[in-house]
């Protein structure tokens, strides 16, 4: 036992009073409101809790703040699953078989099992964050842009397992993903592209409204088709608790999350949308139900749950044992660290051990605060499904809206999400799956990012990407990866 | 009653000419500064903190946060022009405001749109190495070297067109250097970069790598700036070493062209007052924010020199839309 585990223990100690477990669940609880908001992301929850953070001591507010992220974090799998809005972009997978759950009339398992995947993907993140974060922190290092590129060149041959019945048509999806990715700032040279004039495009398109518009927007215009039928709304739901053989399917996808949202939530500038459709794509390669993924598995579900918690934890790794944030939130977090006098890095472990035992501490209790938040959530929230739809719909479309136009405050993002709604619809209409659009659009621009670093430090020489190790390997995985998939479908 | 009213209207006279007399007459209510940036960034911090302080010195008024991003800072801007110049929209002033105004087409003039009130904060920036896998122990080694052998060494940078890699295109054609400049996607990617040993230098800006310059595992080659910081006074400013050049990141406020003057006089007695609270000055220090207050007239030969300097080095490498 090292200083740090003692200080762990020290810092479990400590919090175990009431009030300090009550802040931490009053952050988990906060959090899951603004994350089952469509819009609000866990960098303005942190930032509109800020004020108020002020009024209490530096570890408790920040121990909020935690609790605040990983509550973010679970809660946007909530509208993803019943109404098909991701409140995050990190939930956007979850959506994949979370509501043909929802359609089979199993909302509340699909819930109970987004808890509990979470819950599994939270836990084992602080279990990792306690016992190997200086490892994970030193392998993350190694990753280099040559290494990002190939990494991502891998998460794109996901694409290969969600193109749906027809390849073509999702290669085509696919392609449209990543001509959209090149909208906006180019960014290496600095460059325009595609913007025609318009400034709010210089940033490329938005993520979160592109979102809302393909994933929820569409779903109103397609609840407004039937408008004239009469059908059922998925009448009775069944009950929150998995049986044991379900509960037995949860766990195995589980533990995979964890593992691929740790590793890849612990590299800086990849982030929680990737992590959860390489692990969801590479889970249904070698899943013995992968057939059955995209149409209401609950695996489809547990996967990327436990996958975008596992990321708070990995994404904490970098930030506390380096200083160095990996993405928004936790630069966001590290800002605000850094106001109240905690400076993460190195030398946090050597002053401060025993606020990190404390954080160390928090992560544990917020985990089993997302599984009794997520399990009561799954028992009541499922009630708005039996709004009649005339009712949810218009609401849904208004949350759409409100949710876009929150991202930037702006009306471009109405505009974005209004416009993808529609391409959405058509699309689905057509038999053109929305998910390989979203992936590509999402990891596009990184890999083009990260392509552009690697040969600017080679200096034009392209067996940068081969020479390294890491990076190899991950083309050489990648290659497989779409072999074994054509072998499939062909 | 007609004495009342010949009373009460020579009171409310008096009320209107005491307005400039009260030097507490702005605010009379919120008010509000655009910040061109998402919440929660470096930026976005530094004003939120000086809102913890602001009411105290503007008549119990919040100063409300209004996060405008979009096109590298130029939809903010663009607004924070358009805005009605009364004195309630101010405008977080940021060398974006300079820099992407000559980077491409936008919808505001740096100079000519706004009104400067005040500069609040002016972080040196400066060349960061691994400790461990350095070349070089000082600047002129770093420039001996890249002179004989131009286009070899790699310098990171938070984002192309950005702050830090034009501080950094700067510093290369002042000396005539010649670097290779690896753009990445923010001040932490860069940083990583460094400490996993996959570039050879960083130029960034305070208080970016320093956890890792504490802790030993990034030295700072020269830090551009007049003086040494007070954090790490043992690395040596580039002009100690026989090179004068400075460059920092500065934070002021702005507002739109057309603001009475006397306001933005209102303005930067409040502002000057937070900056003179001892709590605001600790938290600053936290932030690793280096507060220094220049007035309109100070501001505003800043920033036509900033504009000078970066236009010059934009139209000598040809960056952005003006020179495709």
């Amino acid at each position: 036992m090292d200083i740090v585990q003692i200080s762990l223990l020290e810092g479990m100690r400590e919090i175990l009073d009431l009030q300090t477990l009550l802040y931490i669940f009053g952050g988990v609880v906060f959090g899951f409101i603004v994350g089952a908001l469509p819009g609000l992301s866990a960098s303005t929850g942190i930032v509109l809790f800020l004020p108020l953070a002020y009024q209490i001591p530096a570890a408790e507010a920040i121990m909020i703040m935690f609790g605040i992220y990983g509550g973010t974090m679970f809660a946007g799998s909530i509208p993803a699953i019943l109404i098909r809005t991701p409140g995050t972009p990190s939930a956007a997978a979850t959506a994949l078989d979370g509501c043909p759950m929802v359609q089979k009339g199993e909302a509340g398992l699909a819930l109970s099992t987004s808890a509990i995947a979470s819950f599994v993907g939270s836990l084992l993140s602080a279990v990792a964050l306690f016992l190997i974060a200086p490892q994970i922190a030193k392998i993350a290092l190694k990753f280099g842009p040559p290494e990002f590129f190939s990494l991502v060149v891998f998460g794109l041959t996901v694409i290969a397992g969600v193109t749906g019945k027809d390849v073509i048509k999702g290669l085509i999806a696919a392609l449209l993903g990543l001509f959209l990715g090149t909208i906006g700032m180019d960014p290496v040279l600095g460059y325009f592209r595609f913007t025609f004039g318009s400034y709010a495009l210089e940033g490329g398109l938005p993520l979160l409204p592109v979102m809302i518009g393909l994933f929820a927007v569409s779903q109103v215009l397609r609840d407004i088709e039937k408008a004239g039928v009469t059908y059922q709304v998925a009448s009775k739901i069944k009950g929150i608790w998995p049986s044991r053989d379900q509960l037995k399917r949860i766990f195995g996808p589980s533990l995979f999350g964890s593992a691929v949202g740790v590793l890849i939530g612990a590299i800086p500038g990849i982030g929680g949308s990737i992590a959860t459709f390489v692990a969801y794509g590479q889970y249904r390669r070698f899943s013995k139900r992968g057939e059955e993924f995209g149409s209401g598995a609950i695996e489809g579900v547990a996967v990327p749950e436990a996958t975008n918690n596992a990321t708070t934890g990995g994404a904490l790794i970098p930030l506390l044992t380096l200083g160095v944030p990996g993405d928004i939130v936790t630069a966001v977090l590290l800002g605000i660290l850094i106001l109240f006098g905690v400076r993460p890095g190195p030398m946090l472990f050597r002053e401060q051990p025993e606020l990190v035992g404390k954080l160390f501490a928090s992560m544990f209790v917020i985990a089993f605060s997302i599984l009794v938040l997520g399990l009561l959530g799954a028992r009541l929230s499922p009630m708005i499904l039996t709004v009649p739809k005339r009712i949810l719909s218009p609401l849904v479309l208004l949350l759409c809206v409100v949710g876009a136009y929150a991202v930037s405050s702006s009306t471009f993002g109405i505009a974005v999400a209004l416009i993808f709604g529609v391409i959405g619809y058509f699309m689905e209409k057509f038999g053109f799956p929305v998910a390989p659009l979203l992936i590509s659009m999402i990891l596009g621009p990184i890999a083009e990012g990260e392509l552009g670093r690697s040969l600017l430090i080679s200096r034009g020489d392209w067996s940068i990407l081969f020479v390294r190790p890491i990076s190899l390997i991950f083309l050489i995985l990648a290659g497989l990866s779409l072999f074994f998939a054509f072998r499939k479908k062909a | 009653m007609r004495r009342f009213l010949v009373f009460a209207l020579v009171f409310v006279l008096f009320l209107s000419f005491s307005g400039s007399v009260w030097a507490q007459a702005w605010p009379e209510r919120e008010v509000e500064i655009i910040i061109p940036w998402s919440a929660g960034g470096a930026t976005d911090v530094l004003y939120r903190t000086v809102g913890k302080y602001f009411p105290k010195y503007a008549n119990g008024k919040q100063l409300i946060i209004k996060n405008m991003p979009g096109g590298g800072s130029a939809v903010g801007y663009g607004e924070g022009a358009k805005a009605k110049p009364d004195g309630y929209t101010l405008v977080a002033a940021v060398n974006p405001i300079v820099t992407r105004a000559l980077m491409g087409p936008a919808p505001y003039h740096p100079i000519d749109s706004f009104e400067p009130v005040c500069l609040l904060v002016k972080n040196p920036c400066y060349v960061l190495v691994n400790s461990e896998l350095k070349k070089w122990d000082s600047l002129s080694e770093l420039v001996e070297y890249v002179k004989e052998n131009p286009g070899v060494v790699t310098v990171g940078n938070s984002g192309a067109g950005g702050g830090n890699h034009l501080v950094a295109l700067r510093f290369e054609n002042a000396l005539g250097l010649q670097f290779i400049h690896v753009p990445f996607g923010g001040g932490g990617p860069s940083v990583n970069a460094l400490l996993g040993g996959h570039i050879d230098t960083v130029v960034a800006s305070s208080p970016e790598g320093f956890p890792n310059v504490e802790a030993g595992e990034l030295e700072m080659l020269a830090v551009f700036a007049e003086e040494r910081l007070k954090k790490f006074p043992q690395f040596p400013t580039a002009k100690e070493q026989g090179y004068d050049f400075t460059a920092f990141m500065w934070r002021g406020v702005v507002v739109p062209k057309g603001v009475d003057p006397e306001i933005i006089g209102q303005i930067t007695e409040v502002f000057k007052a937070v900056l003179e609270d001892p709590d605001f000055q600790k938290d600053a220090e936290n932030l690793g924010q280096n507060l220094i207050y220049l007035g309109p007239d100070e501001f505003a030969e800043h920033l036509a020199l900033e504009f000078e300097r970066y236009q010059e080095t934009i139209a000598e490498y040809e960056l952005g839309e003006f020179y495709k």
